[in-house]
């Protein structure tokens, strides 16, 4: 017989019995509830609730099942020592925790996270195209030009790539003169370093660079001042570097 | 290893190839199909940056573009290349990147992740912060708070970390401070999210 037919059959006895079950059963529902919503509230904020405490709340309704009357009553019967049960784990936990020291602490959480982590793969490598397959899918199309006035036509149409070609070939006379701007410009003055990227466009740098490896100019440096003279022969100069200037927008080395 | 499990999973695989010719519309030969799975691999296998933010695989636009598809034979095409690349392990996923769709390979099971220990934390850290339900902004400071001031890690690693993780897709700086990016949505599912956001609550 179970201890609920007990009490059944108890109750079934007297009436003066019957009264006082249900009171007390519905006194102890009342108190479960209110400690499951206890357990439940604390659990949810992480509020531990000490050993003595909640061992004095589960002696409070260790008899609970015997005046439970319906399956919701021992639902919530059942929840309250989940939170029991739980409450005891987070307790447990957060002992260990605190003898983690911050370090570990932080190597656990980035454990977790790469544990959880499942990334998109991807093949790493360099790229590799080759040209042959682009150039060879290309087609060659011959393009019959009779008279005169089509060749003019067709100058005119491709005007834009010829005339950029043509360009960059620079002619004998074009670099002379290129040649005695940058002396205008740069002869016997003292420039600072960084101050020569203003002074010179790309073509008058790369025209300096070649007239310095061809010795038609000197350039001292002195700290951080840049000095060209015409002079071929300077007793001061102790170190001669061949380093060429190649570009205004490029670190500057000269000869010392 | 044994080599029987191999040759299982290599029938296995013709098995679904077979299953799934018929998906596609029958002017595809099965040498031009083996070109274009060999091509869709290396395509959506690729990482790649595309304005300062790294980005997997390759949107459904090129993809259109490349293949001169249209829109449905080429999502049927996709379905068969997910069976394809199952047997191996690997899954075919579609992401929203700036409201374009996007295809890459992400791994079923397990791929070492490309970020450091600190990143890791940092990613953690965020994931928790926006995961909470009344959370506010989730700013840069809030985060120094949360690890420079505590001791826990040094501020130029924490702006290290950051720019990191917004460079490999994981995060984005919005009005609102920061909020997830793509990568984040994909390798972490919501499950995981809430996960990391209970672990690190009781940490």
């Amino acid at each position: 017989m179970t201890d609920n037919n007990y009490i059944e059959t108890e109750t079934e006895a007297s009436s003066g019995y019957l009264e006082q079950a249900s009171e007390w059963s519905e006194n102890m529902f009342y108190l479960l509830f209110e400690l499951k919503k206890k357990y439940d509230r604390s659990l949810k904020n992480k509020q531990i609730v000490t050993v003595y405490e909640s061992e004095s709340d589960r002696g409070s309704v260790t008899d609970a099942y015997l005046y439970l009357q319906n399956e919701k009553e021992s639902l919530v019967d059942a929840a309250l020592y989940e939170g029991f049960i739980r409450m005891s784990e987070l307790r447990e936990k957060n002992l260990l925790d605190q003898m983690l020291h911050p370090d570990q602490r932080m190597e656990k959480l980035s454990e977790i996270v790469k544990k959880l982590s499942t990334p998109i793969t991807y093949f790493s490598r360099v790229e590799k195209f080759t040209t042959e397959e682009i150039v060879s899918s290309l087609e060659e199309q011959l393009i019959e030009l009779t008279s005169d006035q089509e060749i003019q036509d067709f100058i005119k149409k491709y005007q834009q790539f010829i005339s950029k070609l043509a360009n960059n070939f620079l002619s004998k006379v074009d670099i002379m003169n290129i040649e005695e701007q940058i002396k205008a410009k740069i002869i016997d003055k003292k420039i600072r370093r960084n101050e020569i990227n203003q002074i010179l466009t790309t073509v008058e740098a790369e025209i300096l660079s070649k007239m310095i490896s061809e010795k038609k100019i000197t350039a001292i440096q002195e700290d951080d001042f840049l000095t060209f003279t015409l002079k071929k022969n300077n007793d001061n100069v102790k170190g001669i570097s061949s380093s060429v200037l190649l570009s205004p927008k490029k670190h500057n080395s000269e000869g010392n | 290893m044994d080599l029987d499990s191999f040759e299982g999973e290599d029938e296995e695989e013709s098995l679904i190839e077979s299953d799934a010719t018929s998906l596609l519309p029958p002017s595809i030969s099965d040498t031009e199909k083996g070109q274009l799975f060999k091509e869709l691999t290396t395509i959506l296998s690729r990482k790649w940056k595309k304005d300062k933010v790294t980005v997997f695989g390759c949107s459904e636009l090129d993809l259109l573009l490349a293949t001169r598809f249209d829109v449905a034979s080429l999502r049927e095409a996709l379905e068969e290349y997910k069976l394809f690349v199952k047997v191996i392990g690997l899954d075919l996923i579609e992401y929203d990147l700036d409201g374009e769709r996007w295809y890459c390979l992400k791994s079923s099971y397990y791929a070492p992740s490309e970020l450091q220990q600190h990143e890791l934390v940092l990613l953690g850290l965020i994931i928790s912060l926006l995961e909470e339900k009344d959370s506010k902004r989730v700013t840069t400071e809030v985060i120094k708070k949360k690890l420079v001031l505590s001791g826990k890690m040094k501020e130029y690693l924490v702006d290290l970390g950051l720019r990191k993780l917004v460079n490999l897709g994981y995060i984005q700086r919005k009005k609102h401070g920061w909020r997830y990016n793509y990568r984040t949505i994909i390798e972490y599912g919501v499950e995981e999210r809430k996960k990391i956001s209970e672990e690190f609550r009781t940490l």
